[in-house]
């Protein structure tokens, strides 16, 4: 006795995913666009990364306590199922600016100038608010369920670390007999 | 004390960075995000079940879309990226991806540009990931890609020339690249709804 045609009555998925190191927007299985970030190369000096949760109606102030400056700012946002799709998003509070995150938020910077990094620290001030005007970083939580963050922030490298060397008109690095590094 | 300076013949360098545990280094691994050092991984997210509806699929109702633009920001130059065509009704959008890329020439503490969103200016230096939730016919939290204009251009047959923006106000949509640096860049966006 024959049997039955097995039908996979399967709902065909419509949105962003990763698949490998590239974003893709796909239907189904067919891949609409994609942006490869295969060649992604951002160097770091230190960073601090972390995980945890933002109660309800509560919010998280990030700190940049370790690091100079801030280049590298990566956030993830995870939301529990019982959450309605539309309401799976928590705010960036930035210099007192509301900024959506849904489930990912990548940012880079350099801090080699003034106002180049990420300023998690406003004027110096050691005082981390999100309602200075200059900086300040916070994740809020607007809903009455937690949510769940990984969280890395990362300092870039400082030019003095890597552009002191002295060069030739090629800009080759120029060593010593005994291949030192000639600075400044 | 400097010695003489002899060569820059590559059997005098001793100490070039060919090692990549020198740095510690952000990049993509399967659908991971990795820092490492050298081989070793320092700390690691996984995208693996990222994951973004669009707001075109049937569950969610609305109209979506995506689109992709590559091209090369002058020197000195401003771009806007808007993308009507592919936001909800009032033009937010759930996804933005930017990538930056700079020449070998330009120097890696010179390498960034400035992204305007509302009126207020923050940078990138190469790479940009903004997410948000779109509804179909209100503004919900998404990523406000309508005209950065209070003005939106008229259909393409008028006269009348699209006006220039010189003062950036906080109900504009769009995102204002600018390239301060000496080099021309590359971008790569990538809008989704």
């Amino acid at each position: 006795m024959a049997t039955a045609p097995l039908i996979c009555n399967t709902i065909e998925f419509e949105g962003s995913i990763f698949q490998r190191c590239n974003l893709q927007i796909v239907k189904g299985t067919t891949v609409l666009r994609e942006i490869v970030l295969c060649d992604t190369d951002i160097i770091l000096n230190n960073f601090t990364s972390f995980n945890g949760c933002v109660y309800g109606n509560s919010s998280l102030l990030l700190s940049s306590e370790g690091l100079n400056s801030v280049d590298f700012v990566m956030i993830k946002v995870t939301y529990p199922s019982t959450l309605p799709v539309a309401s799976r998003f928590i705010n960036m509070i930035y210099a007192g600016n509301y900024l959506p995150i849904a489930s990912l938020m990548v940012l880079t910077g350099n801090g080699n100038y003034i106002f180049g990094g990420w300023d998690l620290d406003p004027n110096g001030s050691d005082i981390e608010s999100p309602y200075f005007e200059q900086g300040g970083m916070l994740l809020y939580n607007p809903h009455s369920v937690k949510v769940n963050v990984e969280v890395i922030l990362g300092e870039g490298l400082l030019s003095s670390e890597i552009t002191n060397y002295m060069i030739d008109e090629n800009g080759n690095v120029l060593v010593n007999e005994d291949g030192d590094f000639l600075t400044f | 004390m400097i010695k003489p300076i002899y060569t820059t013949n590559s059997e005098y360098i001793k100490y070039l960075d060919c090692n990549p545990g020198v740095f510690r280094r952000v990049g993509f691994q399967s659908c991971n995000l990795d820092i490492k050092e050298g081989p070793n991984v320092l700390s690691r997210m996984s995208l693996c079940d990222f994951k973004l509806e669009s707001l075109g699929s049937s569950e969610l109702g609305g109209c979506g879309g995506s689109l992709k633009r590559s091209f090369t920001l002058a020197s000195g130059a401003n771009y806007t990226l808007t993308a009507t065509e592919v936001g909800q009704a009032q033009g937010e959008v759930q996804l933005i991806v930017v990538k930056v890329k700079y020449k070998k020439e330009q120097k890696s503490e010179d390498r960034y540009l400035t992204w305007e969103y509302k009126g207020n200016v923050y940078v990138i230096n190469s790479l940009m990931v903004l997410s948000g939730r779109t509804q179909p016919d209100i503004p919900w939290q998404g990523w406000d890609l309508s005209y950065y204009s209070n003005n939106p251009p008229v259909p393409g047959f008028s006269p009348q020339i699209f006006p220039p923006v010189t003062s950036p106000n906080y109900t504009f949509g769009g995102i204002l690249f600018n390239n301060p640096g000496e080099y021309d860049v590359e971008l790569e966006i990538l809008v989704f709804n």
